[in-house]
């Protein structure tokens, strides 16, 4: 509130011709009303008025009202208006709008509680201008300095300096930039203030200088392209200020550059964490086992719709959140990719051991299978909406955000590595898969039942998998044949890349291409930029290369594969 | 040809005198299974769904529809096999298909050389006029330079990022923009283009582009990103902070169907231009949601209720009853005749009145564009007056003013 007042008096100095019997008093909610209902008349006069002056209200909530409007959420019927934004249906799938309250944008209930309704076709919507539209755009935004909300605070604060400037916004973000409580909302603020301050043609060059040197010392990306746009008429501009103006410009593109590097780096070790979670589960299957398992990528399918699965039972959804399901979710994408693998290393794999291209061929038959059971199930088209706390990112350094959400593959990708570590070294069955995997006639006569090793491991590489899926669904999308379109070949690069046969081979090709995919990606040359598509063409360019000289992989393996 | 006329006739003969009532056979080529099942089975489900309403109201001209559903598998010249099969086996009067462009430069060939029709009901790059197909769904300046304009002038957009994947519509499209850009002031420094291969899945690098490129303010994403490659961008889109506010994305391909494999509250603000979207308000589109769900729900297809209508699938629809009525009009089956009657054909579909255009094959429609809504249905916030005529060959592309002739039609 104290904000909101502060806000009047800013406006009240700054804003001279403003009606002062608005700016006077708070302005109480029945007076809203009264703008409210002249911004939605039919003259085109008083709407600007009213709009103009619901600006001037400072409430943040009428920034919503606006928003509202501006959408043609308003509507009318003998006189009596409705406002509502969402719509649904019934089982006949009637459509009804949800009823908000038009002063505010809050729901309306009713005595049972539930949101009133309107059958659409019982209103006219209001008809909303271009100019009119362009109009509340501007105001939503000044209003929209004074949300509650941080992250609709920062957007208007950007939004403010942009062209066409709002130069009434200038004592709000003047007083932001001291007083504001985020930092990072108060850095944006103090920028903008800079940034208004540069372009302000006929202010004293003395200010604009010095907003130039501010701005170059705050290595502000956002000056760069309104920099550049004033050398363009240099000639126009006296000396020092031009000097000012490549000094500020050499900073932030030197900022820029670290920022680029830095971005590729960490970009490069995130895809290189999805990889090699991919191919962990590969280099299990494949690598160890001997198996050309092409079903693999079905298998991180499973894990991906067994996680779908969840949500749907803890009915989780994008706007009513229930963040347990992801937890609930690690261990049954585990298990139902296990369970499909225990399946198929039954049914089929374990005819296959001594005739490895066979075994190529059944488990691509056994993939088509999945994708076709899992497609008459699910239909094609599904969405899973990833836990709340994974949408945003960290800010690592200025202008480097990290998503969670790569944050955590990262750790998930660790957290597996180290569990397989643990259990290959550490445990007897790890003991017992590693005799088989390096003699397996001579663990046979030592006792070991072979049979139910090859069982467990099969099941361990499909459940792996399995994580690999679930991991996925928060950065891509799922759909039954994710495993062939996107999954298969690239795990089945690095796990060739890496070795066959050495889990240490996997972690290192996996982070090398995602790091050296990252890195050619944005190079340029000359206008040229590589760009994904080359990118991917030179990667494999150079992985064909590195095979002709290591044919084996990075790491030579002790794999099954070398008994023969 | 004329013996193969007289087959048509003796089979239709014999078939009279075996059946009661007499079917004409149409033909429905959609992918029902491999990358491009995601999009293509809703339009078998309600192409199946137009011909039963039809069927229920008596046919046309006293005949039933005796639809022939056969599955290409996203494989494209299987396209090609299947549709002749449709054509000189099951002796199809008239095909509804095809999504992809590839898929339908592949069967061009086999419908002009036997003289068939296709409707193809999905927007393209356009730059085609095949005398033997109608398209109903846009060419390129009924959905790009309305966006753009609308970007321009309502959002006051400066700069324009040009993100497509790596095929022929994208680049179309993309040049199509670029002309129209610079012819209306913007300086090629304030565009900028870029293509990601099919099935792309690793935004990173374009996202961090994109926030360089938009660091200043007043810049937008032109997205002509095809198909499962969508997720994966808006996600990072949103997981680096950018939003509608900072940098609003114009999609040219992501529809309401779309939107259902995605988390959508980060989405909110971001745009689309199309030529119909499942919000229009009128009774005639709301009859025809409820009709499609319902018949998802009846026929327990995948999704059942949830399902949504957009702009590939209202075009799919209001195909089978533009080819109807136009059968009516002309009183036979015959490809030629129907052809004709089809030109300048007044309609109802679900999303208001619409027009075939006079001679050039495609569609008058209007455009719309919506803004993503947090229930996944698009708020539409502006709308062209009247219809817009669709150029098959884009004056942005030919500049001297010359354009091919129309390929096809009967044989001399």
């Amino acid at each position: 509130m104290k904000k909101v007042i502060l806000f009047f008096c800013c406006l009240q100095a700054y804003m001279a011709e403003a009606p002062g019997s608005l700016l006077s008093a708070q302005v109480a909610s029945s007076e809203i009303g009264t703008l409210v209902e002249k911004m939605i008349s039919d003259d085109s006069k008083k709407q600007a008025s009213a709009i103009k002056a619901l600006a001037l209200t400072g409430e943040p909530q009428v920034a919503r009202v606006l928003e509202l409007f501006r959408q043609g959420a308003y509507h009318t019927s003998d006189g009596v208006f409705y406002v509502f934004e969402q719509t649904i249906e019934d089982e006949d799938f009637n459509e009804f709008g949800l009823l908000l309250n038009p002063l505010n944008g809050n729901p309306l209930m009713d005595e049972n509680g539930d949101q009133q309704r309107i059958d659409v076709f019982d209103v006219d919507e209001v008809e909303v201008t271009r100019a009119v539209r362009i109009q509340v755009r501007r105001a939503e935004v000044l209003l929209r300095l004074s949300s509650r909300d941080g992250e609709t605070r920062l957007a208007a604060v950007k939004k403010c300096a942009q062209p066409p400037r709002q130069m009434e916004a200038m004592p709000f973000l003047l007083e932001m930039s001291l007083n504001e409580p985020d930092s990072k909302i108060r850095h944006a603020a103090r920028e903008s203030v800079l940034l208004m301050q540069v372009t302000e043609e006929n202010a004293e060059q003395d200010q604009r200088s010095k907003a130039l040197i501010a701005l170059g010392a705050m290595k502000s990306l956002r000056a760069a392209p309104v920099i550049e746009e004033m050398l363009l008429l240099k000639s126009e501009l006296p000396a020092s200020l031009v000097s000012n103006c490549e000094d500020a410009l050499a900073k932030i593109h030197q900022h820029q550059w670290v920022v680029n590097r830095m971005g590729s780096v960490i970009q490069g070790i995130s895809l290189g964490s999805v990889l090699v979670l991919m191919a962990l589960g590969l280099a299990i299957t494949f690598g160890l086992m001997g198996v050309i398992n092409m079903a693999h990528g079905e298998m991180m399918m499973i894990g991906a719709y067994a996680t779908f699965e969840m949500q749907r039972i803890f009915q989780h959804t994008g706007s009513s959140p229930n963040n347990w399901y992801y937890v609930a979710a690690l261990p049954v994408s585990f298990l139902a990719a296990a369970l499909v693998g225990v399946v198929v290393e039954f049914l089929v794999v374990r005819h296959l051991y001594r005739r490895p291209l066979e075994s190529l061929l059944a488990t691509w038959g056994v993939g088509l299978i999945l994708i076709q059971l899992v497609r008459v199930r699910y239909g094609d088209n599904i969405g899973i909406n990833a836990p709340t706390w994974a949408r945003g990112g960290v800010e690592v350094m200025q202008d480097v955000i990290v998503p969670y959400a790569r944050i955590f593959i990262l750790f998930l990708c660790a957290g597996c590595i180290g569990f397989i570590y643990w259990l290959m070294n550490k445990t007897n069955v790890g003991l017992r898969i590693r005799a088989v995997m390096q003699n397996r006639d001579m663990a046979n006569t030592l006792g070991v039942n072979t049979k139910k090793v090859d069982l467990y491991t099969f099941a361990l590489g499909s459940g792996i998998a399995g994580i690999a899926g679930y991991a996925w669904t928060m950065i891509g999308g799922v759909t039954p044949d994710m495993g062939q379109q996107i999954f298969i070949v690239d795990s089945f690069l690095v796990v060739v890349t890496g070795g066959v046969g050495e889990l240490a081979g996997v972690i290192w090709s996996g982070m090398g291409i995602g790091v050296i995919s990252k890195l050619i990606e944005p190079l340029e040359i000359g206008d040229w930029t590589f760009g994904p598509v080359w990118a991917k063409v030179a990667l494999l360019a150079i992985i064909v290369a590195f095979i002709q000289f290591k044919p084996a992989g990075l790491f030579a393996g002790k794999g099954r594969a070398d008994d023969r | 040809m004329k013996k193969y006329k007289l087959i048509i006739a003796l089979t239709c003969a014999v078939l009279a005198f075996v059946q009661p009532a007499q079917a004409v056979k149409i033909g429905i080529l959609h992918s029902l299974s491999g990358t491009m099942a995601i999009s293509e089975t809703s339009l078998r489900d309600v192409v199946l769904m137009a011909v039963e309403e039809i069927n229920n109201k008596g046919g046309i001209l006293g005949e039933k529809i005796d639809p022939i559903v056969v599955d290409p598998a996203s494989n494209w010249p299987l396209f090609a096999e299947k549709a002749k099969q449709l054509i000189t086996q099951d002796k199809v009067a008239v095909t509804f298909g095809c999504w992809t462009s590839v898929s339908r430069k592949s069967v061009l060939p086999v419908y002009e050389e036997y003289n068939s029709m296709l409707f193809y009901p999905v927007q393209y790059e356009g730059e085609e006029q095949s005398l033997n197909v109608f398209y109903t769904g846009a060419t390129p300046n009924q959905q790009l330079i309305p966006a753009a304009e609308f970007m321009s002038n309502e959002l006051g957009m400066k700069k324009f990022y040009l993100l497509g994947t790596d095929y022929v519509f994208p680049r179309t499209a993309n040049k199509v923009l670029k002309a129209y850009l610079l012819a209306n002031g913007v300086p090629e420094a304030n565009i900028r283009e870029e293509y990601t291969p099919f099935h792309h899945q690793d935004y990173q690098t374009i996202v961090g582009k994109i926030k360089e490129f938009s660091a200043g303010g007043n810049a937008c994403v032109m997205s002509t990103i095809n198909g499962d490659s969508n997720v994966p961008f808006y996600k990072e889109f949103a997981n680096q902070g950018l939003s509608a506010e900072d940098c609003p994305i114009m999609a040219f391909s992501v529809a309401e169907d779309e939107l259902r494999a995605m988390d959508v509250p980060p989405l909110v603000g971001h745009l689309a231009a199309w030529n119909y979207f499942q919000s229009i308000r009128s009774r005639d589109n709301r009859s025809f949601v409820r009709n499609f769900k319902q018949y998802c729900k009846k026929n327990k297809l995948p999704g059942a209720g949830d399902r949504v209508t957009d702009d590939p699938i209202e075009a799919a629809y209001f195909g089978v009853y533009v080819w109807a009525q136009a059968c009516e009009k002309a009183g036979t089956f015959d490809v030629d005749k129907v052809r004709k009657a089809v030109y300048g054909i007044k309609f109802n579909a679900p999303g208001g009145a619409k027009q075939m255009h006079e001679s050039n094959q495609h569609t008058k429609k209007p455009v719309l564009i919506g803004e993503i809504k947090r229930d996944g249905q698009f708020k539409i916030v502006f709308q062209t007056d009247g219809l817009v005529s669709p150029d098959s060959y884009s004056p942005y592309l030919h500049t001297d003013g010359t354009f091919p002739d129309p390929t096809g039609g009967p044989s001399q």
